[in-house]
C-alpha cells in the first residue's frame, strides 16, 4: 500500500514539475512564433544559457540560486532587445519569414552551442546547483525536496501570471490580437512592430525562466539544450502554435505521460512516450488542440 | 560544488568568445630540434570536452617534465593536439593529418570510446601505433589487434570488479542497476550481470534511461520498493548527479551506492550528501603512499587548473611517460620497433607503481580501487581505500559481453 | 474633415488609383461606389495608412498624413472597418470591442462607448461572451462597425459593409448608418450596393478603374441615364 502510494506520489510530482518546465519553455516559444512567425530553433540554447549563467553566478560568486535566477531572468531582457535590434527585426517584413527565421535561429543555435562546448564544456560535463531551499518535506510516505517544491510553485506561478496577463492586460490582449490578425490589430491602433519586439523579449524571458528553474531542479549538461528545443517545438505544434493555453495543457500532458508510462514501461519508452501522444493528438486534430 | 575561480573563468571565457563569436583552440606546442612527436587526438570541444581538455592538460604536464629532464633519446618530446570535437569522423581526419603530415611516432589522446574506436580503425589499417589513455570499451583491444595498446582497464572488467566488491561486502547480497543507455554503461552492466550469477549476487532491478533523460524520481521510488543492498548508479553526464540525488531523496543511504567511476567533478557534484558512498577508480589523490610523481602531478595540476586531478588526468599523464619509456626501450623512433617495445614492456605506472603489462591484444593487466567518500568540500574531497583488485583482462569473456 | 488630393497608388506596374481627389466634410456621410476592382478598397486602405500612395496627399482636419503609420492614424481619429471585417475570431464580442478601444486610455470613455455600441446593435449585447468567429455574417458586420466606433473616431471608413449579407440584414445595417448620421458621425462609405449608398449618403463619388468618374448628390446621379446605366443598374 505504502509502496503504491510512494510510486503514485512520485508520478504526480514528476509529472507536475517536468510538465511545468516543459510548459514554460513551450509558452515562450509559442509566444514568439504566434506573434512574429519566428520558430526559434535556438530556444534550447537560450534555455541552456539561462541555466549556465545561474550556475556561474552561484558557483563563481557564491550568490544564492534564487537571486542568481532573478538576475539572469532580468538580464534576458537586454539580451533579447539587443538580438531583436541587431538581427531579428530585419526580417519582420520578409515574405515566408518563418523559413528565414528558422535558418537564422539554427545558425544562432550553432554559434551558441559552439561557444558553450568550447568554454563551459571544457570545465565540466556536470552543472549542479546547491539546493535553493535545503531539506525535504514529506508528502505522506513520499519525500519531496523543498527546492523542487519551490521550483514547481514558481513555474506554476509564472504560467498563471502569463495567462492572466494575456487574458486581461491591454498589452496581453494586443499580443493575442496580433496573433490572430495583425492588419486588424494595426487598424485598432496597435503598434505591430512594437508588439513583435515585446513578444520576442517576453518569449525569451520565459524561456530563460524555464532554464533557470530547470537548473535549480536538476543537474544538467550541455545536451539538455537540444532535447529541450525538440520538446518545446513538439508541444507548440500539438498545443496549437501561438496558444499559451495549449502549451500549458500539452506541457503538463507530456510531463504526466512520461511519469505515468515510467511506472509500467522502461524509461526509454517513457521518455519518448510523449512523441506517441503527439502523433495521436495530431491525427485527431492536425491543426493543434488550441487556438490563439 | 565545483570551485569558484573556474566557474568565473568559464563565464569570462564564454563572454570573450561570445564577442568574437567563434572558437579559439590552444595552439600546438612548438617543438624545437627533432622532437619525438605524439599525435594527441582529443575531445577539446563537443560533449566529451571536459574529459578531453582535462586529459590534455595532464599530458602537457608530463611533456614539460620530460623535456625539462632531457627529453627522450636526447630529443624533446612533443604532444601535438588535434581537436576531434567528440566526433568519430573528425577523429579519423585528425589521425590522417597527424600521420601523414606531422609524421608522428604514435597516436594517442582519445578519452571517449567512440572517438577511440574511430582512431583504432585508422591505426590498425595504416599500421600506426596507438596508445589509448582513457577509453574503456573492450573492442579497442579485440583479438587480432596489432597496433593499439590500452592503458585503462576495460569497462566489462569494471563490472566484474564491482561484483567482486559487493561479494566481499555482503556475500549473497542484492544489487540494483540504474544507468543511462551509453555503450560504456552497457559494457559495465554486462560485466556485472555476467559475474553476479557466478558470485551469487542477485540483480533485483535493471533500469536503463535513454540518453537525454532528466528525471528519475519515479524509477527511484520503484527501486526503493525493491530495496536492494547496493545500487550501481551510472547516469550519463549530469544525469548521474540527478539520479544520485533522487535516490538519496527517496531514502537510500549513501553507503548503498556504488559508482563505477568517479571523476573529481562527479564527486564534487554528488556533494556532501554522498559521504559514505563508494566509487571505483584507478587513481585518487586520497590514496595512501603516493609517490613523488603522483604528488607532483597533483600539485602542478591544481596550481594550473584550480582543481585536483583524478584517474583521467593520471592516465593521460602516465601515458606520455609510458610512451617515453617505450621509445627508450626501442632505441629509435621507428614505428614497428616502438610497437614491439610496447608489446614487450613490463614496467610500473609512474605515479602508482601498478604494473603495466599488455596482453597479445594490447589490453593491460587490469586493476581497480574502490574508494569510500569521507568528506566533500567546495573544491576538494577526501576518501579512503575500501577495496583493491587486480585481474587478467580475459577473466570473463569481455569481448563477447560487449561485442 | 478629410481631404484627398490627386492620390495615385500603384501595385508594382499596375495603376490602382490614378489621381483621385475627394472631400468629406464634418458630419457628412459620403458614398464611394464602383464596380469590382475599381479601387475602392485601395483608396480606403491608403487613407488608413495600409498602403502608401505613390503620389498625392491626404489630410485629416488639415493635417497631412504622409508618413504617419497606420496605427497612429487611429489616435488621430480615423477608423477603418475593412473589407473582410477585421475581427479577431478567437476573441469574444466584448474583447473585440475592447480591442476597438485600444487607443482610448480613459476607462470612463470606454464604458460610454460600450453603451453606445450596445444601444446601436442590441444583438451584440446579448452575445457579448460569444467568440467573434462564431457570429453570423450580419452580426460580425455589426461587431466590425461597433469595434470601429469604440475608438471615438472623427471619421469612419466603411468598406462594403453590405458584402455577403441578405437584404434584410443590409436593412439593419442601413438603419445603423442612419442613426450614426443623426449622431453626427462623419463617414466615408465604400459600396457596390448603390441602393444602400444612395440611401444614406448625402454625396456620392463614382470610381471606375482607379479614377473618379462622377461626383454629385444621389438625386442627380439617379437622374443621369448614363450613370444609371453604367453603375446603378442594380438600383
Ligand atoms: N495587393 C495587391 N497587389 C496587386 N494588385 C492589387 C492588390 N490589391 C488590389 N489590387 C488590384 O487593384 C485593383 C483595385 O482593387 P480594390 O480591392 O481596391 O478594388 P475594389 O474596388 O475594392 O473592388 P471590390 O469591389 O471587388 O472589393 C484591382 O484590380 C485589384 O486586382
Ligand atoms: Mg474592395
Amino acid at each position: 500500500m505504502d509502496a503504491l502510494l510512494l510510486i503514485g506520489l512520485s508520478v504526480v510530482t514528476t509529472g507536475l514539475i517536468t510538465g511545468a518546465i516543459f510548459a514554460l519553455v513551450a509558452a515562450g516559444v509559442t509566444i514568439v512564433y504566434g506573434a512574429i512567425w519566428l520558430p526559434n530553433a535556438a530556444n534550447g540554447q537560450f534555455f541552456m544559457l539561462g541555466g549556465l549563467l545561474v550556475w556561474s553566478l552561484v558557483t563563481g560568486w557564491g550568490m544564492s540560486p534564487l537571486l542568481a535566477a532573478a538576475l539572469v531572468v532580468a538580464a534576458s531582457v537586454p539580451f533579447a532587445l539587443v538580438l531583436e535590434k541587431g538581427l531579428i527585426r530585419y526580417f519582420y517584413d520578409v515574405p515566408d519569414r518563418n523559413i528565414v527565421y528558422l535558418v537564422v535561429t539554427l545558425g544562432l543555435a550553432q554559434i551558441f552551442a559552439g561557444i558553450f562546448s568550447s568554454t563551459y564544456g571544457r570545465w565540466t560535463d556536470n552543472y549542479s546547483l546547491p539546493a535553493a531551499w535545503p531539506g525535504i518535506v514529506m508528502i505522506g510516505p513520499f519525500p519531496f525536496p523543498k527546492t523542487r517544491l519551490l521550483v514547481l510553485s514558481i513555474a506554476l506561478g509564472l504560467l498563471a501570471g502569463l495567462f492572466v496577463f494575456l487574458r486581461l492586460h491591454r498589452v496581453g490582449r494586443a499580443l493575442r490580437a496580433v496573433f490572430q490578425n495583425r492588419e486588424a490589430a494595426a487598424l485598432r491602433g496597435v503598434n505591430v512592430r512594437g508588439i513583435y519586439r515585446f513578444a520576442f523579449v517576453l518569449g525569451t524571458l520565459v524561456v530563460f525562466a524555464g532554464g533557470t528553474l530547470f537548473a535549480m531542479a536538476y543537474s544538467f549538461d550541455l545536451t539538455a539544450a537540444w532535447s529541450m528545443a525538440i520538446v518545446a517545438f513538439a508541444i507548440m505544434i500539438v498545443g496549437g502554435p501561438g496558444s499559451v493555453l495549449g502549451s500549458v495543457v500539452i506541457g503538463l500532458v507530456f510531463g504526466f505521460t512520461q511519469a505515468i508510462v515510467s511506472v509500467f514501461a522502461n524509461p526509454t519508452i517513457a521518455t519518448f512516450s510523449y512523441l506517441v501522444a503527439m502523433l495521436v493528438i495530431l491525427l485527431v486534430k492536425p491543426s493543434g488542440l488550441f487556438t490563439r | 560544488m565545483p570551485p569558484s575561480p573556474r566557474a568565473r573563468r568559464a563565464l569570462a571565457l564564454a563572454l570573450a568568445l561570445a564577442v568574437v563569436a567563434g572558437g579559439v583552440l590552444p595552439a600546438a606546442a612548438q617543438p624545437r630540434g627533432e622532437p619525438v612527436k605524439i599525435g594527441w587526438i582529443s575531445e577539446l570541444s563537443g560533449t566529451w570536452a571536459f574529459f578531453g581538455a582535462t586529459c590534455f592538460d595532464a599530458a602537457k604536464i608530463a611533456e614539460e617534465e620530460i623535456n625539462a629532464r632531457g627529453g627522450v633519446l636526447g630529443r624533446p618530446i612533443a604532444v601535438l593536439p588535434q581537436d576531434n570535437r567528440t566526433d568519430p569522423a573528425q577523429a579519423v581526419a585528425a589521425a590522417r593529418v597527424l600521420d601523414s603530415q606531422d609524421k608522428v611516432l604514435t597516436l594517442s589522446g582519445p578519452t571517449s570510446s567512440d572517438t577511440a574506436l574511430a582512431v583504432y580503425g585508422y591505426a590498425e589499417q595504416n599500421k600506426v601505433p596507438f596508445v589509448v589513455p582513457v577509453a574503456a570499451f573492450p573492442r579497442l583491444t579485440r583479438p587480432g589487434t596489432q597496433w593499439t595498446f590500452r592503458v585503462e582497464p576495460d569497462a566489462v572488467g569494471w563490472g566484474y570488479a564491482i561484483v567482486k566488491f559487493v561479494e566481499k561486502q555482503k556475500p549473497g547480497g542484492t544489487l540494483g542497476l540504474i544507468y543511462s543507455d551509453y555503450a560504456l554503461q552497457r559494457a559495465i552492466t554486462a560485466g556485472i550481470k555476467h559475474q553476479a550469477e557466478r558470485s551469487k549476487i542477485q540483480v533485483v532491478s535493471d533500469i536503463v534511461f535513454p540518453q537525454g533523460a532528466t528525471d528519475a524520481t519515479v524509477q527511484a521510488a520503484q527501486l526503493k520498493t525493491r530495496n536492494p543492498d547496493y545500487v550501481v548508479v551510472i547516469g550519463g553526464g549530469a544525469f548521474d548527479v540527478t539520479i544520485t540525488n533522487q535516490l538519496l531523496d527517496v531514502g537510500f543511504r549513501p553507503a548503498q551506492f556504488i559508482h563505477p567511476f568517479g571523476t573529481v567533478k562527479q564527486i564534487l557534484g554528488w556533494g556532501a550528501r554522498s559521504v559514505g558512498s563508494y566509487y571505483g577508480t584507478f587513481f585518487d589523490h586520497s590514496l595512501a603512499n603516493l609517490n613523488d610523481y603522483a604528488r607532483g602531478l597533483i600539485e602542478k595540476f591544481k596550481a594550473r587548473k584550480g582543481y585536483i586531478p583524478a584517474y583521467i588526468e593520471n592516465f593521460c599523464y602516465s601515458t606520455v611517460y609510458l610512451i617515453k619509456e617505450a621509445v627508450e626501450k626501442a632505441g629509435s623512433t621507428d614505428r614497428t620497433k616502438f610497437r614491439d617495445a610496447l608489446r614487450a614492456i613490463d614496467t610500473k605506472e609512474i605515479t602508482t607503481g601498478i604494473p603495466i603489462v599488455f596482453d597479445k591484444n594490447g589490453a593491460r593487466k587490469e586493476y581497480m580501487y574502490f574508494m569510500q567518500i569521507q568528506e566533500v568540500g567546495k573544491d576538494t574531497y577526501r576518501s579512503r581505500e575500501a577495496f583493491y583488485i587486480e585481474w587478467d583482462p580475459e577473466v570473463i569473456p569481455v569481448y563477447q559481453l560487449a561485442p | 474633415m478629410l481631404s484627398v488630393r490627386e492620390v495615385t497608388v500603384r501595385y508594382g506596374p499596375f495603376l490602382a488609383l490614378d489621381g483621385v481627389s475627394l472631400e468629406v466634410g464634418r458630419g457628412e456621410i459620403v458614398g464611394l461606389i464602383g464596380p469590382n476592382g475599381a479601387g475602392k478598397s485601395t483608396l480606403l486602405r491608403a487613407l488608413a495608412g495600409l498602403v502608401t500612395p505613390a503620389a498625392g496627399s491626404i489630410a485629416l482636419r488639415g493635417r497631412p498624413l504622409a508618413g504617419v503609420e497606420a496605427f497612429r492614424r487611429v489616435g488621430l481619429g480615423m477608423a477603418l472597418v475593412p473589407e473582410g471585417r477585421g475581427l479577431f475570431p478567437h476573441m469574444s464580442v466584448e474583447e473585440n470591442l475592447l480591442m476597438g478601444a485600444y487607443a482610448v486610455r480613459d476607462r470612463a470613455r470606454v464604458r460610454e462607448n460600450f453603451e453606445r455600441v450596445w444601444a446601436l446593435f442590441p444583438v451584440l449585447a446579448d452575445r457579448r461572451r460569444q467568440l467573434a468567429g462564431t457570429l453570423s455574417g450580419g452580426q460580425q458586420q455589426m461587431l466590425a462597425i461597433g469595434a470601429g466606433l469604440m475608438s471615438n473616431p472623427e471619421i469612419c471608413l466603411f468598406d462594403e459593409p453590405s458584402m455577403g449579407l441578405a437584404p434584410i440584414v443590409i436593412g439593419e445595417i442601413a438603419e445603423g448608418l442612419h442613426r450614426l448620421r443623426e449622431a453626427g458621425l462623419t463617414v466615408l462609405l465604400a459600396e457596390q450596393n448603390a441602393k444602400l449608398a444612395s440611401d444614406v449618403a448625402s454625396r456620392i463619388y463614382i470610381l471606375q478603374t482607379g479614377r473618379i468618374r462622377y461626383h454629385d448628390i444621389p438625386e442627380n446621379l439617379l437622374r443621369n441615364p448614363e450613370v444609371v446605366e453604367g453603375f446603378l443598374s442594380v438600383y
